[in-house]
């Protein structure tokens, strides 16, 4: 049965007295500027409106058809827009700040500079879009489908793409700092310039992106596929790269990279080591010692040979540790010591180094902290002063001593 | 301080340029930057030392960037070092950064005898069993000592040289030749 027509003023009369009007037909209607906020318009038809500055913040518009729709400006913040079709409108400058639009077709919608901060697009149809300059922060477009779309100067920091296809999709001069794209398929995107500090791409497939002159510090790609990507200027700093496959980084440049499995910074090396990976992991594993998390070791002495490279990611109490030359010892984000002692070799804390029967360290040649180290201790430093590195955010209560001079040492 | 201030406060700067030496108290609402040498206290929002300069006394700062010589008391935010840290020297900051050099020709920062307090306190989360076998040894003025400041060493000190009773001596390895 078809549905009487409804004029513009009887439907914003019906709205305001808060009545739900299912499978209204108001296909070509104009209802710009209309005052329709939380209307109740559950699968109505709306193809072609004109709804420019409407008013629509937290309406109903579940399985609505708006194909077509001009909706600049409008405001549509938290609507519920799930299952809606707005394959070809319009929605520049609009906001869609936390609107639900999962499963929402948006293919070939205009939605540049719109507000879409903390709305939920998962499984999305957004093929072909124009997001440019739009405000995705904390948006959700989990399993979309974005391919050939342009996002370009998005901020869409935090934002959500796991899983997402982002085919060939534009993402040059963006802002995804702390975005997540794990698993995503990102073949040849461009990301030129994009800010993508500390942004998770683990599995995410890059095979010929550009990454020229985008920010990767910090990033987790682990097992993504880099393969044939671009990265003249690229910054890797502290990204996390085992188990990537393919691609040649000679053209980034990093201080770091992190070849860990873990991602824990443990397992650090210069980008350089990256296309030697897995000779530089066999040699690594030779001489390797390693203390799982959950095991305790109590009043032990333990003495580890020169280059040996030892990770405790257990917690070890009252222990004496002895390191040989070029030795190096991994307290990992697990591990943690207490009222241990170190003699000689490198140290790198990720975990907890806590001791208060001074002096814990000796002759510690080299000792790095990282973010979320920690270390109480007293340092008693060698005859060559030890080489120190803190990351920002460690917490340290250190007492540093120069070494004792020869013929003063305690026996 | 209102914004306006505030940002008039960026733009300006306060240098002790490269062969000046000033001696005393140095309070300013901008940014210092020290190319020469400042013996005594200083105050700033900002504080920047560079390769040539070198500060020595109490220095107290939202934000301290040092790539040469910094000596005496250090109270800041966030502090990044490099150059030399001479002994007797204790910097309490709510962050610290210190980078490793990439080359190995020369050391990022030299530390002579200094106390590093920064960030919440690591042993504050010593769990109760370990606590409880290093509550001996905390309760000495010996122990105490590795986390005092140096300017309360002198007290801790005194406390050091009264008799106690439950000493926790630990022999300590000598380091590797």
């Amino acid at each position: 049965m078809e549905m009487p027509a409804i004029t513009p003023a009887e439907l914003e009369a019906k709205i305001k007295r808060g009545e739900k009007v299912e499978r209204a037909e108001l296909s070509g209607m104009n209802l710009s500027g209309a005052q329709l906020g939380r209307a109740k318009l559950p699968r109505a038809d709306l193809d072609g409106a004109n709804l420019e500055n409407v008013d629509l913040r937290g309406a109903e518009l579940a399985g609505a058809s708006l194909r077509e729709a001009f909706l600049v400006g409008a405001n549509l913040a938290n609507a519920l827009l799930t299952k809606a079709d707005l394959d070809g409108a319009n929605l520049s400058g609009a906001d869609l700040s936390n609107a639900d639009l999962t499963r929402a077709n948006l293919s070939g919608a205009n939605l540049e500079g719109a507000k879409l901060c903390g709305a939920k697009l998962r499984y999305a149809q957004l093929d072909s879009c124009n997001l440019g300059d739009a405000d995705l922060s904390s948006a959700n477009f989990s399993h979309a489908d974005l391919v050939d779309s342009h996002l370009g100067g998005a901020k869409a920091r935090k934002a959500n793409f796991s899983r997402a296809v982002l085919t060939r999709v534009d993402l040059s001069e963006a802002d995804l700092v702390e975005a997540n794209f794990d698993g995503a398929a990102l073949e040849e995107a461009v990301l030129t310039g994009a800010r993508c500090e500390r942004s998770q791409f683990v599995e995410a497939d890059l095979s010929r992106a550009k990454l020229d002159r985008a920010r990767l510090d910090g990033c987790d790609l682990r097992k993504a596929t880099l393969k044939d990507v671009s990265v003249n200027g690229a910054v890797l700093t502290g990204a996390r790269l085992h188990g990537a496959e393919g691609g040649e980084l000679d053209a980034a440049e990093a201080e770091w990279i992190d070849l860990s499995l873990a991602g824990d910074g443990s397992q650090r090396c210069a980008l350089a080591d990256y296309a030697n990976r897995n000779e530089a992991a066999g040699a690594e594993n030779a001489g390797r010692r390693f203390f799982g998390a959950g095991d305790v070791l109590r009043n032990a002495e333990l003495d580890f040979d020169d280059g040996a490279r030892v990770e405790i990611q257990s917690r070890f109490e009252r222990c004496n540790i002895r390191l040989g030359k070029n030795a190096e010892l991994v307290v990992g984000a697990q591990g943690r010591l207490e009222d241990c002692t170190i003699v000689g070799g490198r140290l790198r804390v990720i975990g907890k180094f806590l001791e208060q029967r001074s002096p814990g360290l000796i002759g510690t040649t080299q000792l790095f902290v990282s973010e979320q180290g920690a270390v109480s201790a007293t340092l008693q430093q060698p005859k060559e002063a030890t080489q120190f590195a803190f990351e920002r955010g460690c917490r340290l209560r250190v007492h540093i001593m120069p070494a004792v001079p020869d013929g003063k040492q305690e026996s | 301080m209102s914004k306006t201030d505030k940002s008039e406060a960026q733009s300006k700067q306060t240098t002790v340029e490269e062969g000046t030496q000033f001696k005393g108290t140095l309070n300013s609402t901008c940014q210092v930057m020290v190319r020469g040498v400042v013996d005594g206290d200083l105050t700033a929002p900002s504080v920047i030392i560079s390769e040539t300069g070198t500060v020595t006394g109490n220095v107290k700062a939202e934000c301290i960037r040092s790539e040469g010589v910094l000596a005496g008391r250090v109270d800041a935010e966030d502090v990044y070092l490099s150059g030399s840290v001479r002994s007797d020297t204790v910097i309490r900051a709510k962050s610290l950064e210190v980078k490793l050099k990439s080359s190995r020709e020369k050391l990022e920062i030299t530390f002579g005898e200094c106390i590093l307090d920064v960030g919440d306190d690591p042993s504050a989360e010593t769990t109760d069993s370990s606590r409880t076998q290093t509550a001996a040894s905390q309760a000495t003025p010996q122990a105490r000592r590795s986390v005092v400041p140096a300017a309360d060493r002198n007290s801790a000190q005194n406390e050091a040289d009264e008799p106690s009773s439950s000493t926790n001596h630990r022999s300590v390895p000598p380091p590797p030749s």
